[in-house]
């Protein structure tokens, strides 16, 4: 079966670079945060706009991981339960800089493509 | 968009994630299982009942199941698992059957340990690059043609030559040259022999090689004759005979006779020119006729008429090697045109004169160094190769029967799994994984056999190779070999793996498999299969039984040539004066007084004294004129030469056919005499006398003929066994300038009693005089047949490998047979056959392969015969008595293993067979 396209996952579907930037700006601003924490403060901040099944998060995770942008470590929840804690690495801040300037360049872009009086 | 970098780390990260699967799975299942907790809290604490709480959860997390799958995929390296996993399947395969495995790798370790042996030694003398700058762009230079004078070595040109292409070139950024030699070097009053080069100034800038301590040469040590007494030290020599103590630069040593400056060191692993070889002394070539003052050597250093330095340029960038040897042509012979018209040539003859102006300058690649081994052990190299080449081939057949009887074996396992889906490429790989592990296994234990192989194969060579010192050549792998060894490994491993595992997973194999239990001889194509490879199997080894015969032969041959002199009783030794700096009238009254009181010893009978050593590889050849005699255009006017002392023809046993030898009373003050062979005499002077006819030295026509001829004594095997019919001319010692001898002594019992009392002798005389090369004329014979007996014993070794493994495969595939036809063969048994039709059953089978295999292979022997016949001796490779030999002996061998089978198959008791199935 095709992996990634069930119609549950595509009624929620975040762009996957645009959630991988989320988490990294999550986890610059916030500290260390389990894959819970990350999705209750994208579902805060996103103010319930962004649907996401939060299981995605966790692929999220894996592909920062992989990347070295993120590292993680076990810990104590608030339930204290055993819980993986991820933080930021200094090539994620990098990165994250890096696509934060992309993004809003070609958010800027697009604002003004979108804006743009039609012509007659 | 993902750069390639970003991919890459992820694919680091995934096989990392597959190698810690376990652990990865099980903290994944447990965060996922906290997150479910935790948000399901969260909705309990909204007011959800619990399981309506637990359900919400999951839609919020989305599919669990589907999450955990997806990223599994994403967290692992699936080749790097299923090989792991393969791996394991295999080692646990392994364990079941220890002796499969070991047989397997030891068969692979003697096959691949004998390939990476004389690879090794391919490697340092044939293959590798010097350790300079840019070795692809260094360029050796040869004149190709008649020469006309005299010359030392092969590629050699005169230092003139060297000069003027040095200053008129167009083609070289730098050229420089080098001769190869040894040296005395005497410290506290204590004389060694090292092995250096003279160099011109330019050698170490051209290849690029700084010093270690204090300074190399440069072009300002080149400048006038004798003028630069200074030396450096390879790096190895400073530290193992100065400590590599820094304050040995500045200091002066005494290299023959001579005080030279130690000027500095040059860069560690930088042994000079000859690969194998090691070069401990670098000393400016400037100075050979200071070092080397000899009327035939260092006096002529700026002779255009002797040829003696190698020549070596850096090609200008953009050159390339042909456009190089264009460019050298008209350079080249302009300096030729002009040799012709200087006083040396004057007396020339039309015909020498028009041969010497055809000559051409070739450029041949130089980053490989001068190479003297390569020269004598290239080619039996390259025939160990090929023989190694086919010992590991038949190992590899050995080894692909055996897997094709296992795989046979594990057939209908592989059935089934192919008919529940598995896909063929998966079954493949898995049977392709358990080869490429025994054999890397085999490669392992190979290079760990070829290390002690090579060790082995060093002590072949004899001590002082052509005047070095010592050997550079190591037992250790360096990277290239341990490639070599884990390519070739691979390589087996897929080779012999391959053809089973596409056999047993072919698609119609599964039809016949059905058929299987109804089939009494069963696995048909396997067991054709197999014999295919036993059949190739005995082709190669009767191919390798064939060279060994005739390398033995060969050798066999070599050893009952009767040299013309003695070599039983027989010690020599070699004394150098000319390093403590002798002159003529000194040295021929050393080795005067030296030879009446060597005869003098109880235990030696007779002594003598030759310049230059018999069967050393060592020659001194001269063009003679013979009064009356009117050399004819092209005609070979040489003839070895040699010096020797009164007592030399009774020392060696020299018969004396006509006339006298040398006595006490020819002296410098005499008229000059000489001696010669029975092959000169016959050559000028047919069925007349030699004697009272006159001679003389020398390739200038002018020559004057002052030399008389007093004697004539047999031929003997000069500088190799191989020669015959020599035309041998002897100078007589006491009348010429001997600075160097060898002595030899006629000895009654023990020699090395009589070598020590002989040394006692010498140091008599004179304390400082340095003895080097003592040893039997007979040991010295087997030194001379060093690469005869090398490829006669290894080839013998080799030989006797391939054969028992071919024996072995050949026993396993007939009594595998047997045993898939014991059913068969009961029932003959049952309906009357006796024990011989039983035998003849088996046997037949035996029989049909060994014939097949011979007649395959004697038509090849034919033509691999020319890669062998330059190393063979009076034997030529197609001999038909060696190849007949040959095939009976193998074939002998193949019975008797086929006979093992058969006896036990006729000897069976029919009943219990037929009840077993």
């Amino acid at each position: 079966m095709a992996k990634g396209n069930t119609p549950d996952q595509k009624k929620s579907e975040v762009l996957q670079g645009t959630l991988d930037l989320m988490i990294l700006k999550t986890l610059d601003v916030m500290g260390p945060l389990h894959g819970y924490g990350i999705a209750r403060r994208i579902e805060q901040l996103s103010e319930h706009v962004l649907q996401l099944n939060e299981g995605t998060v966790y692929t999220s995770l894996l592909r920062l991981q992989q990347q070295r942008w993120i590292a993680a470590s076990w810990g104590a929840s608030e339930n204290n339960r055993k819980a993986k804690f991820y933080s930021i690495t200094k090539a994620g801040r990098k990165q994250l800089a890096q696509e934060t300037e992309n993004w809003e360049r070609i958010s800027g872009v697009i604002g003004r493509v979108l804006r743009a009086p039609s012509e007659k | 968009m993902i750069g390639f970098c970003h991919v890459l780390k992820e694919q680091l990260a995934r096989i990392q994630g597959s190698l810690r699967r376990r652990t990865f799975e099980h903290d994944f299942d447990e965060e996922v299982e906290a997150h479910l907790e935790l948000l399901t809290e969260r909705f309990i604490g909204r007011g959800l009942r619990p399981d309506e709480a637990r359900r919400a959860a999951r839609r919020q997390f989305g599919g669990v199941t589907q999450m955990k799958n997806e990223l599994r995929d994403r967290s692992r390296f699936r080749p790097i698992e299923s090989v792991l996993q393969d791996s394991a399947y295999v080692l646990r395969q392994f364990r079941k059957s220890p002796l499969f495995a070991a047989a397997s790798i030891l068969t692979l370790a003697l096959g691949i340990g004998a390939n990476t042996a004389i690879f090794t030694l391919v490697d340092q003398l044939i293959l590798r690059l010097l350790p300079i700058k840019d070795p692809q762009r260094v360029v050796a230079l040869a004149a190709r043609g008649q020469f006309y004078g005299d010359n030392m070595g092969p590629n050699v040109l005169s230092y003139t030559m060297y000069q003027a292409i040095r200053d008129r070139n167009q083609v070289f950024s730098q050229t420089m040259c080098r001769r190869p030699l040894s040296f005395t070097v005497t410290v506290h009053s204590e004389s060694h022999v090292v092995s250096g080069e003279l160099v011109s100034g330019n050698y170490f800038p051209l290849l690029g090689i700084k010093a270690a301590a204090g300074r190399v040469f440069d072009s300002n040590d080149d400048l006038h004759p004798n003028a630069n007494p200074a030396a450096v030290l390879s790096y190895a020599y400073w530290r193992s005979a100065f400590g590599a103590s820094p304050q040995v630069v500045g200091r002066t040593m005494l290299v023959n006779n001579y005080s030279l400056t130690i000027v500095g060191v040059s860069q560690p692993g930088f042994d000079g020119l000859e690969p194998g070889l090691t070069a401990q002394l670098f000393i400016p070539v400037m100075m050979t006729p200071a070092l080397f003052p000899q009327e035939d050597f260092g006096w002529r250093m700026f002779d255009s008429r002797l040829r003696w330095v190698n020549v070596y340029g850096r090609l200008k960038a953009g050159m390339t090697l042909e456009r190089a040897k264009t460019g050298l042509q008209p350079l080249f012979h302009q300096i030729l045109r002009a040799e012709t018209l200087q006083p040396g040539f004057a007396q020339a003859m039309p015909y020498d004169r028009q041969q010497f102006l055809k000559m051409w300058l070739d450029v041949i690649p130089g980053g490989q160094g001068n190479t003297i081994l390569k020269q004598q052990y290239e080619k039996p190299l390259w025939v160990l190769m090929g023989i190694t080449g086919f010992v590991l081939l038949i190992a590899c057949a050995n080894l692909a029967s055996l897997m094709a009887a296992r795989a046979m074996v594990r057939q209908k396992e592989i059935a089934v799994r192919l008919a529940i889906g598995s896909s063929r490429v998966r079954v493949i790989q898995q049977l392709i994984t358990e080869s490429l592990l025994l054999a890397l296994a085999g490669g392992l234990a190979g290079i760990g056999l070829a290390i002690v192989m090579v060790k082995s194969l060093l002590t072949f060579l004899p001590e002082n190779p052509m005047g070095y010192v010592s050997y550079a050549m190591s037992s250790s792998p360096d990277s290239r070999v341990l490639c070599f060894a884990l390519g070739l490994s691979t390589l087996t491993g897929a080779v012999f793996g391959l053809i089973p595992a596409l056999q047993t997973t072919s698609p119609n194999l599964a039809d016949t498999l059905k058929a299987k239990a109804a089939n009494v001889t069963g696995g048909i194509a396997q067991i054709n299969f197999r014999k295919l490879l036993v059949a190739a199997q005995i082709t190669l080894s009767l191919l390798l039984v064939i060279a060994a015969t005739l390398f033995i032969r060969s050798l066999a041959n070599l050893h009952s040539v009767n040299p013309g002199f003695r070599t039983q009783n027989l010690v020599q030794f070699d004394v150098d004066l000319a390093s403590i700096g002798y002159d003529q009238h000194r040295a021929n009254a050393f080795f005067k007084q030296l030879e009446t009181r060597l005869e003098h010893l109880p235990n030696v009978e007779a002594a003598g004294v030759a310049a230059n050593p018999v069967l050393a590889d060592s020659d001194w050849e001269s063009i003679i004129k013979v009064e009356g005699h009117e050399n004819k255009p092209g005609e070979a006017t040489h003839a070895y030469v040699n010096r020797v002392s009164p007592g030399y023809f009774r020392a060696l046993g020299i018969h004396l056919l006509s006339g006298r030898t040398f006595r006490e009373n020819d002296t410098v003050n005499s008229p000059k005499v000489v001696v010669v062979s029975e092959s000169f005499a016959r050559y000028y002077f047919g069925q007349q006398s030699a004697i009272g006819h006159r001679i003389g030295r020398g390739y200038d026509p002018s020559t004057p003929a002052d030399m008389e001829i007093i004697g004539v004594v047999n031929d003997i095997d000069y500088q190799d066994l191989r020669q015959k019919q020599l035309r041998q001319v002897y100078l007589c010692g006491q009348q010429g300038y001997n600075f160097d001898g060898t002595v030899y002594l006629n000895v009654k019992g023990e020699p090395r009693t009589a070598l020590i009392s002989a040394r006692g002798v010498v140091h008599e005389i004179e304390p400082k005089a340095p003895l080097r090369n003592m040893k039997t004329v007979e040991r010295q014979l087997e030194e001379s047949l060093v690469t005869e007996r090398m490829i006669a014993s290894l080839s013998t070794g080799f030989t006797v490998l391939a054969v028992a493994l071919a024996v072995l495969g050949l026993y396993g595939v007939m009594a595998y047979m047997v045993a898939q036809r014991a059913r068969e063969i009961g029932i003959r048994v049952a309906l009357g056959a006796v024990y011989g039709n039983v035998v003849w059953l088996v046997m037949r089978e035996v029989v049909m392969l060994v014939l097949a295999g011979t007649v395959i292979a004697i038509p090849l022997a034919f033509g691999f015969g020319r890669f062998v016949r330059a190393e063979l001796y009076g034997i030529q490779p197609n001999d038909p008595l060696s190849m007949a030999a040959a095939a009976v002996l193998l074939a002998g061998v193949a019975l008797i293993a086929g006979f093992v089978p058969a006896r036990r198959a006729a000897s069976a008791d029919p009943l219990s067979v037929l009840r077993y199935e």
